[in-house]
């Protein structure tokens, strides 16, 4: 067997809703702080790191290659090399197993990996007639010349392309996320009840838990710019006081005349950033380190865009075949929420005999997921979902929800945008 | 010989490369001029010549100046007259050369050496950081006296060389091709290419020199206000009014380079530069000028000093630091810290702290984007070094950590030995206390000798001065460490011995306190602040109190009265102003004056009302104070602490006190600092006063016993002492 990743130890910021708390931090500032403050915990000596490798989904034009921003704001020295991965809302757990990867390949011992995600700062774009408005200005030489170009423009041309609407939705199916997610909801037959009771669910467990103080370990506060007046430590998305009534209120979204997916049994859109120090089990013991935990196998898998939210079954399939594992081997779970019908739908699959069959060249279903075990400080819904940060969070969350409950072993999975799922198999001991 | 002539007869093109022997710089002492006076008679009468070329063969430097020493040593105003008109004569003869002249400008071209390149024809300059070029004299006391007032208006027009002269400013390259002071600029890596072109050139293309002279033709809009006896008439009257409120005619300097640019404009070049060396006499034997060149020295030295003496020692960098406290002063020195991308952990107990030391260091950067000295993505990364913590992540890093957290020795303690386990073996722990004893502090620690006194004055951002205090067991390391590192930051260390108030608040609260006496024995805060504000102090102690805050300000004074007795005895009126109706000053809106937001401070009439019941209470009849007797009083017994401090070996080089007091209170740079004023003033009598004022108002004014010393060898403190 191949040796497994040691998780010396995560951090990551709250989790705010975007246009909230945190808006006005970018990423690479965000990012930053974290990576600073694990180098400060981990107390390593900053000439050992070889790389830092984050994840994010949308790149500020003035951070490009936002992983060595990071790694240079952070403190870390120029000669460390870093860069930024992209398997978009896998992106956090892609630096991870990039990592992962690099180690077992030898190049390097020790990463920081991490992801960021700033969904408040995602811009608003000229379109293409404007930008070529725009350019042809700039070619023009005489008054003439510029005036006549001046005059092809309409007032249409102002109209935004608003990014992280274009981010959401999915260039061959056509498909916003949030229809994906319809898609499975009919496919599945969820109703809307089933998806909001499951909505709710995930409030009250995280809001339990947030008051327990289960996540405070895991986040750092993070001092909020432009003035520095307030300080955000927790996520800020969390409804305790959430109830079946306020959801049935709610109008669905995506379909607005016969769906089922409303902004409340959606995950929201989120700002968020979160940071790992990985490097392989036997360096950790070398160096003395008793880690979080351990990364012992990974499957990424792929399937049709417009279903992505079945992600976790096909990834989930793929680890089993890889690893040898079971799904009575998992403690626990987490499967990131990005729909609740998604979740609902995944559910479904995992325990459908006919789904294993039909998609998966398996004669029986992969495995009931036992819903004790799913997700136990709730999910995406209650604390949000900055894609590139996603798979770092549920990474760290895992480990110590693992050892909070002294169990050991964890899968984590997510549904990826364009049709991928990720799925990681963890270990404490 | 400190000039190399090295003549091309077939181009003919001779070059004189200076390079002052057995020094770091070039500079044109009177040797070198009278070097230079002969290499240019014999080039002046040989007809081969085309063109003469100075170069440097200093790395940065092309002519620092004239020698300062000389200057220095000028006592007549007919030696000074002779002295500069020599330099003069010696530069025009550059002018009057039969064939054009072209200075290489490789680095810092200034004051003499600037007056130097104006007397060339042609000049061109590297673009190295260190090349700038400008007539600093007047912050020197003296008026630029090589021809530079003469020759600088004429070549970029008057605006823009009063601005230069006035305000002493020293220009980079770029901004002195936009204001055509030099013709072009060179890249300094490819330095001998461009030169050489250049060179060829003006030798063989008539367009090409046309087009160099076209180019410094002033544009309309400058040659309408500054060609004409009106507009001149306005500039100089401008000038005139700026200088009055920038100096408060204190400095005498500029308004003499003001008084004679105005007197040139219409003069022939000889006249002109006649005119230039009478001004210069004038102002150079001046006690201001000696003072300021003192001051100068002063400074110089002090970039040099170590903080200890054996050479041995090697100061180590410090990459790693935090602070503790996150208070006003914590927060200033993180931000001091990240400026200069030092990473920073900024700890306090609570994060809604740690947000104000946030708040502090961003008002600095945004004061600085105010002035365009940063863009704000500079603000975002130099932020990113700040790391704020509640708790102690990361100490096992540090390699020094600043303790600014609340005036109290028991507090102090505790954090110290607290923060001192989480801390690595070579790490230092410095206290930012303005008065607590670092040797008391570094008791019960278990590396006392990593412990010092770095004593930062507030605001962080504007004041330059550090006092560096090393208790009774502070390791020479530990020192020669700090003061590293208050010069990395930009900062002047000055190391002072551990006293209460150590030396700056020692010296500097009694005068507040005595102005506080002679307030309550019948003085009126207006005419008391204004006497100081003419002594030339950048407030009046009422002012700086409101300013400092009185609740600091009181806090200081009971230490000081706790460890000095009676002779720093609080002054009676502070009990009903701080205890009784709670005036803080500024921050709290009200102390001796009302702080009324966008309106200048207005006397709080309140205070009149408090004096009178405290009169009536303890029985004084007012009295009138004049001007001298108030001055007196304030700077003398300043004057009087500061001897106790050198007797006491508190400070022991006179001149680091003078500038400590000018770095640390603003005071006055043409007194040239206390000791020095004492010394300008005549040790005798001021000694006589201090006799005088013990008589009438008490001991603390008897004169300390190496003051009566001085007097009586009729020394001062800074005879045959070139520091």
């Amino acid at each position: 067997m191949k040796e497994r990743l040691a998780i010396v130890e995560g951090i990551r910021s709250p989790f705010c809703k975007a246009g909230s708390e945190m808006a006005s931090i970018a990423p690479d500032d965000l990012g930053a702080v974290i990576v600073k403050e694990l180098l400060a915990k981990t107390d390593i000596d900053v000439r050992l790191i070889d790389e830092l490798i984050m994840g994010n989904v949308g790149q500020p034009s003035n951070a490009c290659n936002i992983a060595r921003v990071v790694a240079l704001k952070a403190g870390l020295p120029e000669d460390l090399i870093a860069y930024t991965v992209h398997r978009n809302c896998a992106s956090g757990m892609q630096s991870i197993t990039t990592g992962f990867e690099k180690l077992l390949a030898g190049s390097g011992e020790i990463v920081i990996a991490g992801g960021t995600e700033s969904m408040s700062q995602y811009p608003l774009k000229f379109g293409s007639k404007m930008t070529k408005l725009f350019g042809d200005l700039m070619k023009a030489k005489t008054t003439p010349q510029k005036l006549s170009t001046l005059a092809q423009f309409r007032p249409a041309y102002l109209k935004p392309i608003i990014s992280i609407v274009e981010g959401l939705t999915d260039p061959i199916c056509g498909l916003n996320m949030g229809q994906t997610a319809e898609v499975l909801a009919r496919e599945f037959s969820i109703s809307r009840a089933e998806q909001d009771s499951y909505a709710l669910n995930s409030h009250l467990k995280a809001a339990s838990a947030q008051q327990s103080g289960f996540f405070e370990d895991e986040i750092h506060p993070i001092l909020l710019p432009p003035h520095y007046n307030n300080v955000q430590t927790t996520d800020n998305s969390i409804r305790p006081d959430q109830s079946l009534e306020k959801l049935a209120k709610l109008r669905p979204f995506f379909d607005r005349s016969a769906g089922t997916i409303t902004v409340a049994n959606a995950c929201p859109i989120t700002d968020g950033a979160g940071a790992v120090l990985v490097m392989l089990e036997s360096k950790a013991k070398a160096l003395g380190y008793k880690p979080l935990g351990y990364l012992r196998d990974y499957a990424y898998a792929g399937l049709g865009p417009d279903r992505m939210g079945l992600g976790p079954v096909y990834a989930t399939s793929k680890l089993l075949d890889k690893s040898g594992l079971s799904m009575s081997d998992f403690d626990l779970i987490e499967l990131n929420e990005a729909f609740a019908a998604q979740v609902i739908a995944n559910e479904r699959a995992f325990a459908s005999d006919l789904f294993s069959q039909t998609y998966l060249n398996k004669d029986k279903a992969i495995g009931a997921i036992d819903s004790d075990k799913l997700n136990v400080h709730g999910g995406a819904i209650a604390l949000g979902h900055p894609v590139g940060a996603t798979g770092t969070r549920l990474v760290i969350t895992m480990l110590k929800a693992l050892r909070a409950k002294k169990q050991n072993c964890g899968l984590v999975t997510l549904c990826i945008g364009g049709g991928q799922g990720a799925a990681l198999a963890l270990e404490v001991e | 010989m400190n000039f190399k002539l090295s003549t091309n007869t077939e181009t003919g093109v001779a070059t004189l490369l200076f390079d002052f022997e057995n020094e770091k710089i070039n500079k044109l002492d009177g040797k070198t001029l009278l070097e230079l006076k002969e290499h240019l008679t014999a080039l002046a009468s040989d007809k081969s010549m085309k063109l003469l070329v100075f170069e440097s063969a200093k790395k940065g430097i092309f002519i620092a100046g004239a020698d300062i020493n000389e200057i220095k040593d000028i006592r007549g105003k007919e030696e000074a007259y002779e002295k500069a008109r020599f330099g003069q004569q010696v530069l025009h003869q550059i002018a009057l050369l039969p064939f054009p002249s072209l200075a290489v400008i490789n680095g810092a071209c200034v004051g003499g050496g600037c007056e130097l390149a104006l007397a060339c024809d042609y000049r061109i300059i590297s673009d190295d950081k260190k090349s700038v070029i400008g007539l600093p004299e007047v912050s020197l006391g003296i008026i630029p006296g090589f021809g530079g007032c003469v020759r600088l208006p004429k070549l970029i027009g008057l605006q823009a060389a009063l601005q230069l002269i006035l305000a002493a400013k020293v220009i980079a390259a770029k901004k002195a091709l936009r204001l055509k002071l030099v013709d072009a600029i060179y890249n300094h890596t490819l330095d001998r290419a461009f030169i050489d072109d250049f060179i060829n050139s003006l030798l063989t293309e008539p367009l090409f020199v046309k087009k160099i002279i076209q180019k410094r033709n002033k544009p309309f809009a400058q040659k309408l206000l500054e060609d004409n006896v009106f507009g001149q008439k306005l500039i100089f009257k401008k000038a005139h009014q700026n200088l009055l409120a920038k100096t408060k005619g204190h400095y005498p300097a500029p308004f003499k380079a003001l008084q004679v640019i105005e007197s040139i404009t219409d003069m022939s070049i000889d006249d002109a530069l006649e005119e230039e060396l009478r001004g210069f006499s004038e102002v150079a034997i001046t006690d201001i000028s000696k003072n300021l060149i003192q001051l100068f020295f002063t400074s110089e030295a002090l970039k040099k000093e170590t903080g200890i003496n054996d050479n041995s020692i090697t100061p180590q960098v410090m990459n790693k630091t935090a602070v503790l406290g996150a208070g006003v002063m914590g927060g200033g020195i993180a931000w001091l810290f990240s400026n200069k991308d030092i990473n920073v952990r900024l700890k306090d107990i609570e994060w809604g702290a740690v947000a104000k030391g946030y708040q502090t260091a961003n008002l600095y950067y945004q004061q600085m984007k105010k002035f365009r000295k940063i863009k704000p993505n500079q603000i975002r990364y130099k932020m990113n070094h700040i790391a704020g913590c509640v708790n102690y992540n990361g100490f096992q890093q540090i390699d020094l950590v600043v303790e600014a957290v609340v005036e109290n020795i028991k507090v102090k303690k505790m954090v110290l030995a607290e923060v001192e386990a989480q801390l690595p073996e070579h790490a230092i722990l410095a206290s930012n206390t303005s008065s607590l004893s670092i040797t008391e502090m570094a008791e019960g620690l278990k590396r006392p000798e990593n412990m010092i006194g770095m004593h930062f004055f507030n605001p962080v951002n504007r004041m330059p001065l550090v006092e560096i205090i090393p208790g009774e067991k502070t390791s020479q390391q530990t020192i020669a460490n700090t003061v590293k590192l208050a010069k990395q930051l930009g900062k002047t260390p000055i190391v002072v011995g551990n006293c209460a108030g150590f030396l700056v608040n020692r010296i500097l609260i009694p005068m507040l306190n005595e102005a506080a006496l002679i307030l309550q024995e019948g003085g009126n805060v207006l005419a008391i602040d204004k006497s100081i504000e003419a002594f030339g102090l950048p407030m009046g102690p009422f002012v700086l109190a409101d300013e400092v805050g009185i609740d600091i300000g009181f806090h200081v004074a009971t230490i000081l009265e706790e460890a000095y007795g009676p002779r720093m005895k609080v002054a009676g009126i502070f009990h009903p102003i701080f205890n009784e109706e709670k005036l803080l000053g500024k921050k709290s809106g009200t102390g001796f004056y009302q702080h009324i937001k966008k309106s200048a401070p207005r006397y709080n009439k309140n205070i009149d009302t408090l004096l009178t019941f405290y009169r009536s209470e303890n029985n004084i009849s007012p009295q009138q104070f004049n001007h001298e007797q108030i001055v007196d009083r304030c700077i003398l017994v300043m004057v009087n602490e500061a001897v106790r401090c050198l007797e006491e070996g508190i400070i022991t080089n006179p001149a680091y006190l003078d500038m400590a007091m000018l770095m640390g209170t603003g005071f006055p740079a043409f007194h040239g600092g206390l000791l020095k004023y004492a010394d300008n003033r005549g040790l005798k009598n001021v000694c006589d006063t201090l006799t005088k004022l013990s008589a009438l108002y008490g001991e603390r004014f008897s004169p300390a016993q190496l003051l009566i010393d001085k007097a009586n060898n009729q020394q001062t403190f800074y005879e045959g002492d070139a520091q």
